[in-house]
């Protein structure tokens, strides 16, 4: 089983990879070949920042959205972003005790966080910190509802025990824990459980409930995100060369849908 | 001439080197009795039972723990269904009797396979189906044996009373919205992937879902049947909800959740008659 495991982690891993090199165009981003002379570190360090740029197009995306930058502030946004990824991919080389996954996200946006509280003004500042709680918050419940559901589905929960398990997984809550959403989204979840520590569940079932919930298999998934895709207009944008006209309520009818044109 | 000498010497070598063991083991039979393969065809069994009851009761050491978990799981269901209906005795034994039925027919089906798995434990091929044959298997466990499309699930129907099955109805729908809502939330997070949310764009579209009803069936394709039924809102309520931008590319997020929409009946999220009433859903 532990096999089969890393098997499909690593086809994970290798089709993200694919994904990420495939639909990162920007010629000043693209590796065409390491150095001779650079050295082992290096080249992971790369590979690194390209199995990342999804999660910066993501993050950047959201501070596009919420953020109504100006133009002279997108290529700095962008610049600190870039240097965010390089430095998320350096400390990746080291060993974490988080899954590599999570913790780059983590890394990447706590960097570029980190970045706009020195180039954004206190109104776009307070504007993007209330979304991006906003957003933490809708994390949470989603990956403890989704957790708790799937128990559910096997343990023939009561209400009440739905709701204990709810509030301790909130009171007790983990940022690493947002893998659990991975693992419904690459359809995991109907046969393992993440790995939930048994002291926020236990406690709440019956006894019969236990027998079954330790006979339970319980993995860590840790899987690259290959969603985040740059879109045709961003390399303008965060160059600061096209105003917010995007930004201008959907129009109805076909013109909008004929103009979806995001990258391959 | 020559070609046909050629022929037949080769076909002479082959016959000898062919031949040569069997002599030799002729020879050792006057000596003793050799029991080694045997021993390794039982290793070997026994790794393939191994491997097939892991894949088929994830996380157990044996078939025999399985069937115990799927007996206890079936047990909190009908504790389950008499705390909401309080059954009479006679009730609760017919319905017992349905379970066993039910986890009787879902061990056989498991050792059909496993006799099967056993017999093509040398061809690759066929070992390969026999992964697809055991994903139903799978799923079915992991979904409970009890469900929907079940014989219990239609004796539960005869054997209830009208105002039984009101209760019965009102405790499973709450469970079916709880599920419902944490679809949804998966589905927008993967959303989020594609399309930057605002918060109040995240509250706007849980809130037009969780007006659709709840599923009947739940499973590993729910946050599909969320997005499924998000691609075939009305366009007029939905594309005030995104900017331009956003609705660009959203558009073809929503083709291929409409295109999902055979598989998704397939799997019984939607009926017929529901698939067909797309894009104004009603599940």
């Amino acid at each position: 089983m532990l096999h089969f495991n890393h098997i499909i982690m690593g086809l994970l891993t290798a089709l993200a990879a694919c994904m990420v090199h495939a639909q990162d165009a920007a010629p000043a981003q693209r590796v065409l070949a390491p150095p001779v002379a650079a050295n082992a570190d290096d080249a992971r360090t790369q590979q690194y920042v390209q199995l990342l740029q999804p999660t910066m197009w993501r993050e950047l995306d959201f501070v596009r959205l919420v953020c109504d930058l100006k133009p002279e502030q997108r290529p700095k946004v962008k610049a600190a972003a870039d240097v965010a990824v390089k430095e998320a991919a350096k400390t990746m080389l080291k060993p974490q005790r988080q899954p590599m996954t999570m913790f780059a996200t983590k890394a990447v946006r706590d960097g570029i966080n980190d970045s706009l509280k020195q180039m954004l003004t206190a109104e776009q500042l307070d504007h993007f910190q209330a979304e991006a709680s906003s957003r933490d918050a809708a994390t949470k419940k989603a990956a403890i509802q989704t957790l708790v559901s799937q128990i559910d589905g096997i343990l023939f929960l009561s209400h009440e025990q739905r709701e204990n398990i709810s509030a301790t997984l909130d009171k007790n809550w983990q940022p690493d824990w947002e893998y659990w959403l991975n693992m419904r989204q690459h359809q995991f979840g109907e046969q393992y459980l993440p790995q939930v520590p048994d002291q926020h569940i236990v406690p709440h079932l019956t006894a019969e409930q236990r027998v079954v919930w330790t006979g339970l298999q319980k993995i860590m998934f840790n899987a690259w995100q290959n969603n985040g895709r740059r879109q045709a207009d961003d390399a303008a944008w965060w160059a600061g060369k096209t105003d917010n006209a995007a930004k201008t309520k959907a129009v109805k009818g076909k013109a909008a849908a004929k103009a979806a044109v995001p990258l391959p | 001439m020559k070609p046909r000498l050629t022929f037949l010497m080769l076909l002479a070598m082959l016959g000898i080197s062919l031949g040569w063991p069997l002599t030799l083991s002729l020879q050792a039979d006057d000596d003793e009795i050799v029991v080694l393969p045997a021993a390794a065809n039982a290793a070997e069994r026994h790794e393939v039972d191994v491997n097939f009851d892991q894949q088929v009761f994830p996380g157990l050491p044996s078939a025999e723990a399985g069937r115990q978990r799927l007996e206890t799981q079936i047990k909190l269901q009908l504790n389950e269904i008499d705390r909401a209906c309080q059954l009479t005795e006679a009730q609760r034994e017919r319905l017992a009797l349905a379970a066993r039925g039910e986890l009787h027919r879902y061990l056989e089906q498991v050792e059909i396979l496993r006799r099967k798995f056993e017999a093509a434990r040398h061809d690759q091929e066929k070992l390969g189906q026999m992964w697809q044959e055991l994903q139903p298997l799978q799923s079915r466990q992991a979904r409970g044996l009890t469900g929907q499309d079940t014989v219990l699930a239609k004796v539960l129907h005869n054997t209830l009373n009208e105002e039984q099955e009101q209760q019965l109805e009102a405790a499973q729908l709450q469970r079916r919205r709880f599920r419902y809502e944490a679809a949804i939330g998966v589905a927008l997070n993967a959303l989020e992937s594609w399309v930057a949310l605002t918060g109040e764009q995240r509250q706007t579209l849980t809130k037009l879902l969780l007006e659709l009803p709840p599923p009947r069936v739940f499973g590993q394709y729910d946050h599909m049947l969320v997005n499924y039924r998000l691609a075939n809102l009305p366009a007029a309520k939905l594309q005030s909800i995104f900017d331009n931008r956003q609705w660009q590319s959203l558009q073809q997020q929503f083709a291929q959740a409409r295109a999902m929409q055979g598989h998704l009946t397939e799997q019984g999220y939607i009926s017929r008659d529901e698939a067909a009433s797309a894009p104004e859903v009603r599940p």
